[in-house]
């Protein structure tokens, strides 16, 4: 099933108050939701407490979220929000140390590596840690990453550019101070 | 940076990767939305609750004028006239007091007249008028006599010659 057959699909059990809707949306968003939001808190439960806020309020918007023209967008509108909220509302409270970057398990490296790499991405302004994280883990083009962010193609491509450079310079610095 | 520079950070980044939501997290998630969903009918759609707001407003704003408006009649419902008089309007012959003549000593005396009771009205008005023409008359004697340039609507200014008030 194509991706415009699935979002129509949606749209219908949404116009229809059909709560299967919701499992649509799961299965096809939950995972670009749950990498945007760890992206931008850099904190894997605080992304899962957030992604479930994101579907309390989609429930709440269903019938905008109905009439809505791009799907991905609306919904990467709303957790853009609740990410916001929820930074704001961990400012109050300690974060957790649980890492939201792991190692991949066909790779042999440890998770020293991966927490390096996500202390680098924590590093760059979340602008630019959204884009690089979102073309690299969920393979999305330029196009796709310029319409869920509501960004110009030139702007997703020159944070992506930006946050790269930057990347590559933290992770040189703390290689020679490794040294 | 090169492209090559990139893609050789892509891949380390590749190497690692988000976590993914687990079935825990779905079902999680998913029975706190059907719980929403159950609380919030889609009827509660955003111009009913306006449409609401704006219906509940109007009944407020119609119990706010009718109230004031029962509210005002009962108040002065509480006050009826009086069938006796208040007061009596004394003709002014010449010489009397006159009501254009303004001074504070004069409108009190007027104003003790206006709240005079009505028993014995026509005695105090008497008496009041007689009280009232003896202190203007104390009080006209006790006026300086001006001098004669002033009489004549000249000023004595400070340093002006004599021979311009001649």
């Amino acid at each position: 099933m194509t991706e415009n057959a699935v979002d129509n699909q949606i749209r219908l059990a949404l116009a229809a108050d059909d709560p299967a809707a919701l499992e649509l949306i799961w299965d096809r968003y939950a995972r670009d939701l749950l990498v945007y939001l760890q992206a931008l808190l850099c904190s894997r439960s605080d992304a899962e407490e957030t992604l479930q806020e994101v579907f309390v309020k989609l429930v709440r918007k269903r019938r905008h979220l109905a009439k809505a023209v791009n799907l991905r967008a609306y919904l990467f509108q709303i957790a853009r929000h609740e990410a916001a909220t929820s930074a704001k509302r961990r400012r109050r409270q300690p974060a957790d140390a649980e890492p939201w970057l792991v190692a991949a398990e066909a790779v042999t490296y440890d998770q020293g590596v991966a927490d390096d790499l996500a202390r680098a991405l924590a590093a760059l302004p979340q602008e630019q840690r959204a884009v690089i994280v979102l073309k690299v883990y969920r393979d999305q083009t330029f196009q796709q990453i310029s319409e869920v962010l509501g960004i110009s193609q030139n702007t997703a491509a020159s944070r992506y550019r930006y946050g790269m450079d930057k990347l590559r310079i933290l992770l040189r610095s703390w290689s020679h101070e490794s040294q | 940076m090169s492209r090559s520079d990139h893609e050789q950070l892509e891949t380390l980044l590749r190497r690692c990767r988000p976590a993914e939501p687990s079935a825990g997290l779905k079902t999680h998630v998913l029975t706190a939305a059907e719980t929403a969903w159950r609380e919030h009918p889609a009827e509660s759609a955003s111009w009913r609750i306006a449409a609401w707001r704006l219906a509940g407003s109007v009944a407020a704003a119609v119990l706010v004028v009718f109230s004031a408006g029962w509210g005002s009649d009962w108040a002065l419902s509480r006050w009826q006239p009086s069938p006796g008089r208040v007061c009596i309007q004394m003709k002014s012959a010449p010489g009397d007091l006159n009501e254009n003549d303004d001074l504070p000593w004069r409108r009190l005396a007027r104003i003790n007249v206006i709240i005079s009771p009505p028993e014995d009205t026509l005695d105090q008005l008497l008496w009041y008028r007689q009280s009232m023409q003896r202190l203007f008359e104390e009080e006209m004697d006790r006026v300086p006599v001006r001098q004669e340039g002033q009489r004549q609507g000249r000023m004595d200014l400070m340093g002006t010659p004599a021979w311009t008030l001649s």
